[in-house]
């Protein structure tokens, strides 16, 4: 439970969640009869955009458009400190759950702002979306938490976990699988980004290190949540579980990506369609813990 | 019968593909509009400095008439040192944009234009300065004048979101401007030609006859080879000249082969767009294939440059057919594989249902050529209607849809791709030994020439207008998206901007194809259709929204 | 399930890309690549200047030095192979090479320079001896001697011909 331990996994996020991308990159190529790029280009081109000065539109609001890749980038790190990575440690104390999933809306919330601050049509278009999609997504989240909160009757997210061995946590487990999908921003979710129509949306004004921040922080978010699955939903036992962890996060990046790589872009009310229907079974689940399924 | 419509002119020529009739320009309109009764619909239209030759101006309006299997042009001039016409538009609304380019190339007046503004000049072009007219110099620069000043009034409920000059979807510089209220489109506007490369200028003054067809080939870089094929066969409508059986099959062969890779190429693009990137991968894969075929036969994967006036200029030995027929089976059968897949996708198939809708009758009237119109529903196709290179020998059928949206356009190209394949082999196996080319003809001054092909877009017209010397007097080539891209507007209206790439790419449009005569257009782009903003929002607050 | 079948499609394919600028390429026999001018040949008849669409190659004549020089821009060319179509005599032939970026702008120029010959009366050069030899096979040996004359002097001969009706 050592601070140290917190900011080694941090460190970790930092610099492996690129390269989880790359190797994300990899698998679509090999599944596109591609030869792809190296494992470690995600890092490469990262570093070339943190060498290139950013450029702020002169329609914008400098200081918020300024503020949204830093403000992204922390927030997500920032919630790797109530989860474990790589080392066991975190920060637990009562209600983390809460302020962990602030800290997610907190990410989304900056993106969207610095995209609407930008005074581009279509990052405001992009950043439409990703609030829509992101209320339905939240939505569901919510219920899932609540209804394992209910169940192990805590707010501490290591509380909940191991689950009970109950209809509603397989439920919620489930859902929460799916969960990580979308709120990756893969295809078909990858509405707010879309590149042949809005052109990336809300990062479409965004250069250089700005740039860098915000890509580095849809990495960071989505080992972010694959660490959330396999540190609480399926845990390994502690005697290897840091090689459980980088195996387990391979494995997860295998599958989402070969998903990803079989699928076509929804529209936006479709994946919103879907999201509602989605929180409908999330409200289902909650139910049926509050009545101790 | 369109004979009849053409009753008390003074027909030039006629015999069984192409009728040429001198129209005095007060019945202009009501012949026009007779043949449109008569189930023509307008094709393209030229405007011809002939001051060198009888001091008049003269244009020459093309109607294609399928069901009679034949061309019909009419032929205006204006009287001696004039240069007012009577426009055609308020009857054919497809005359337009043709209307307006002779008005900004060569200075004609169109009496009766609803919209008599340029269309094709940048507004920093001086005012009376006429690029093909016959006595402007092909190098001259002139200083840019000061454009007119043009502010639009922002509306506060609509955004307006610039599709291009530069975006992903669209791959070669093109404007749309579309006003969106939420994810919906209420209205776009088209600002068009960019991409100006004075070809028809350059084809006349500084080019010979047999070097015109490379400038040809180079018109669209998909399908540059149908643009070559018209323009030999409008040479060789002109001077008579016979084409070796064996070459026009040939051109066949090539032909389909652009067409096949064409289709394939927009297969996977329209994947793209619809962010299936593994099915562009694997659709691309697939096109390899044909590419490796072009680059076999021709020496080179694109730009063919295989024809030549009288014939081609690469034979295709046994070897190489073994080797080629080998290839198109294994094409065959990995589109085919990839296509049935991709078009059981549910999320695709849900983007392309009833998205984009271009009615029917709408589409008639802008002359709509190729998948676009057969996807509306409209029986037409060059290949049958107006059989050229070897097209009359083989055995094929022409797809229509009925469901006018961009899924029917999909499923257009798809059973013309497989047409496509089964045409390949059959000319393959068919083809008659003999000559390549034939060389032995005169070029005959001052005689208008006709070369129609459909390209993997549409209908492709070529006018020539030969000249003594080994030169053209006047060539004007017009692609098929020239007809298509004014259907855009009526296509996006009322859907989400999500859908406004894959409705544009759903015409597969080529706007170098299209823009080849212009010359920019810069600030101030123009209402390319009928209908205002206010119009626009209220069909979409009443219906959709 | 469509999809699945073009995962396994793909899995059962491999890499169809090439590792191009690391690996090289295949291009087939009669491939439409970079024109060379066989200087040992050419005759310097323009023939090819004539045809050439984009006027990649130009020939023309330095009187002063007394050379025609047929020059091939490689940045004009498109590659389409009518020059190689119309040399009488097999000069120029389109290769199999296609990588023609250079930092060097005159990588990009090819030139042949021919000897004139200069007119056997006036002493003005009018055409390289190569092209005066290939046309000499076609031309009736009483006339040979007519090849040596530049065009204007040429006619000057032809005319007094026709005049006194004899050779001499």
């Amino acid at each position: 439970m050592s601070l140290a331990g917190c900011i080694v996994n941090v460190i970790f996020a930092v610099i492996f969640a690129p390269l989880l991308d790359g190797l994300e990159r990899k698998i679509k190529a090999k599944l596109q009869t591609r030869q792809g790029p190296p494992l470690v280009q995600t890092w490469l081109d990262l570093i070339k955009l943190f060498r290139r000065p950013s450029t702020t539109p002169s329609e914008s609001v400098g200081w918020l458009f300024r503020l949204g890749p830093p403000i992204a980038l922390a927030s997500i790190l920032t919630a790797f400190f109530f989860v474990p990575a790589i080392l066991p440690d975190s920060m637990r104390f009562w209600g983390d759950i809460i302020a962990f999933l602030y800290l997610m809306t907190l990410g989304t919330v900056a993106v969207t702002l610095g995209g609407f601050s930008s005074g581009n049509p279509y990052a405001q278009i992009g950043s439409h979306r990703e609030i829509s999609l992101f209320m339905a997504e939240e939505f569901s989240l919510a219920f899932i938490i609540a209804a394992l909160a209910v169940s192990a009757k805590s707010f501490t997210l290591s509380n909940l976990f191991p689950l009970p061995f109950k209809a509603s946590s397989l439920i919620g487990a489930l859902l929460f699988v799916v969960l990580v999908y979308v709120a990756g921003a893969r295809v078909p979710f990858d509405v707010a980004e879309a590149e042949p129509e809005i052109v990336e949306g809300p990062l479409i004004e965004y250069s250089g290190r700005q740039l860098a921040l915000l890509k580095l922080s849809i990495y960071t978010k989505r080992l972010l949540l694959f660490t959330v699955f396999l540190n609480f939903f399926l845990r390994g036992t502690s005697a290897i579980r840091a090689t459980y962890y980088v195996i387990g996060l391979i494995v997860l990046s295998v599958i989402y990506s070969t998903i990803e790589a079989s699928c076509g872009r929804f529209r936006t009310k479709d994946a919103v369609r879907f999201l509602k229907r989605f929180s409908i079974l999330g409200a289902l689940c909650w139910l049926l813990a509050v009545m101790g399924w | 019968m369109v004979v009849e419509v053409l009753k008390g002119c003074k027909i030039l020529r006629h015999d069984d593909r192409v009728t040429v009739a001198e129209v005095s320009p007060e019945r202009a309109r009501e012949i026009a509009k007779g043949l449109f009764n008569a189930g023509c619909y307008y094709s393209c239209g030229m405007g011809v400095d002939e001051r060198p030759v009888n001091m008049r101006f003269a244009m020459y309006h093309v109607f294609n008439c399928e069901a009679e299997r034949r061309h019909v042009i009419l032929k205006l001039t204006t009287p001696t040192n004039e240069l007012t016409l009577p426009s055609i538009t308020p009857v054919i609304e497809g005359a337009s944009w043709s209307e307006r380019e002779a008005m900004d190339m060569l200075g004609i007046i169109f009496d009766g234009h609803p919209e008599p503004e340029r269309l094709i000049l940048p507004e920093d072009w001086p005012e009376g300065v006429y690029p093909l007219r016959k006595d402007f110099p092909y190098n001259k620069k002139l200083p840019p004048a000061k454009p007119k000043e043009g502010r639009k009034k922002p509306r506060p409920d609509i955004i307006e979101v610039p599709l291009g000059p530069y975006h992903p979807t669209l791959h070669e510089p093109e404007y749309f401007e579309l006003y969106v209220k939420g994810d919906k489109i209420v209205d776009a506007k088209y600002r068009g030609f960019h991409i100006h490369r004075g070809m028809e200028k350059l084809a006349e003054s500084r080019m010979t006859l047999n070097q015109v067809p490379f400038l040809a080939e180079r018109i669209c870089g998909i399908c540059g080879c149908t643009h070559s094929t018209a323009y030999c066969q409008a040479v060789e409508d002109a001077a008579g000249i016979y084409v070796p059986e064996r070459a026009r099959y040939i051109r066949t062969i090539m032909l389909e082969i652009e067409r096949l890779h064409s289709h394939l190429l927009w297969f996977g693009v329209a994947c793209h767009l619809l962010g299936f990137d593994s099915g562009f991968m694997h659709l691309w894969r697939a096109r390899e294939y044909i590419m490796d075929i072009a680059e076999l036969i021709t020496g080179n994967r694109k730009t063919y440059g295989i024809n030549i006036i009288g014939g081609v200029r690469r034979d295709i030995p046994e070897k190489k057919k073994r080797k080629v027929l080998e290839l198109l089976d294994l094409a065959e059968k990995d589109s085919r594989e990839i296509l049935d897949n991709v078009v059981k996708m549910g999320e695709l198939k849900e983007r392309m249902e009833n998205v984009g809708v271009l009615p029917k009758k709408k589409g008639r009237e802008i002359g709509v050529v190729g998948p676009v119109a057969r996807a509306s529903g409209i029986d037409t196709d060059v290949r049958r209607d107006h059989p050229y290179a070897a097209y009359g020998d083989l055995d094929f059928e022409v797809p229509v849809y009925k469901g006018e949206d961009v899924l029917s356009r999909f499923l257009v190209r798809y059973d013309e791709t497989f047409q496509s394949f089964s045409m390949i082999k059959q000319a393959l196996d068919n083809m008659p030994e003999g000559e390549l080319i034939n060389e032995d003809y005169e070029i005959p001054s001052f005689k208008l020439g006709l070369g129609v092909t459909e390209a993997p877009r549409g209908e492709d017209v070529h006018l020539v207008i030969t000249w003594g010397e080994n030169k053209v007097y006047r060539w004007h080539p017009r692609a098929s998206t020239y007809n298509n891209l004014p259907a855009i507007p009526i296509m996006l209206r009322g859907n989400d901007i999500a859908d406004a790439p894959i409705i544009i790419a759903s015409i597969d449009p080529c706007f170098s194809c299209t823009d080849h005569v212009s010359i920019i257009d810069s600030e101030n782009g123009r209402v390319l259709w009928r209908g205002s903003l206010e119009e626009g929002i209220r069909r979409v607050g009443n219906g959709k929204a | 399930m469509g999809r699945l079948k073009l995962i396994s499609k793909a899995l059962s394919i491999g890499k169809v890309t090439e590792k191009y600028p690391f690996a090289p390429i295949e291009v087939p026999e009669d491939y439409r690549g970079k024109p060379v001018i066989d200087g040992e040949k050419c005759i310097g008849c323009g023939a090819c200047a004539n045809a050439c669409p984009p006027q990649a190659i130009q020939v023309y004549d330095d009187v002063e030095r007394g050379v025609r020089v047929v020059h091939l821009f490689l940045g004009r060319c498109i590659f389409c192979a009518r020059c190689q179509d119309v040399c009488p005599v097999g000069a120029i032939k389109l290769t199999k090479e296609f990588e023609l970026a250079t930092p060097d702008h005159d990588d990009l120029h090819q030139v042949v320079e021919l000897k004139l010959v200069r007119c056997s009366k006036c002493g003005k050069p009018f055409d390289t001896y190569r092209h005066l030899i290939q046309v000499a096979e076609n031309v009736p040996p009483w006339e040979r001697e007519l090849l040596l004359l530049c065009p204007e002097c040429r006619m000057e001969k032809t005319s007094e011909w026709r005049l006194w009706g004899c050779r001499k």
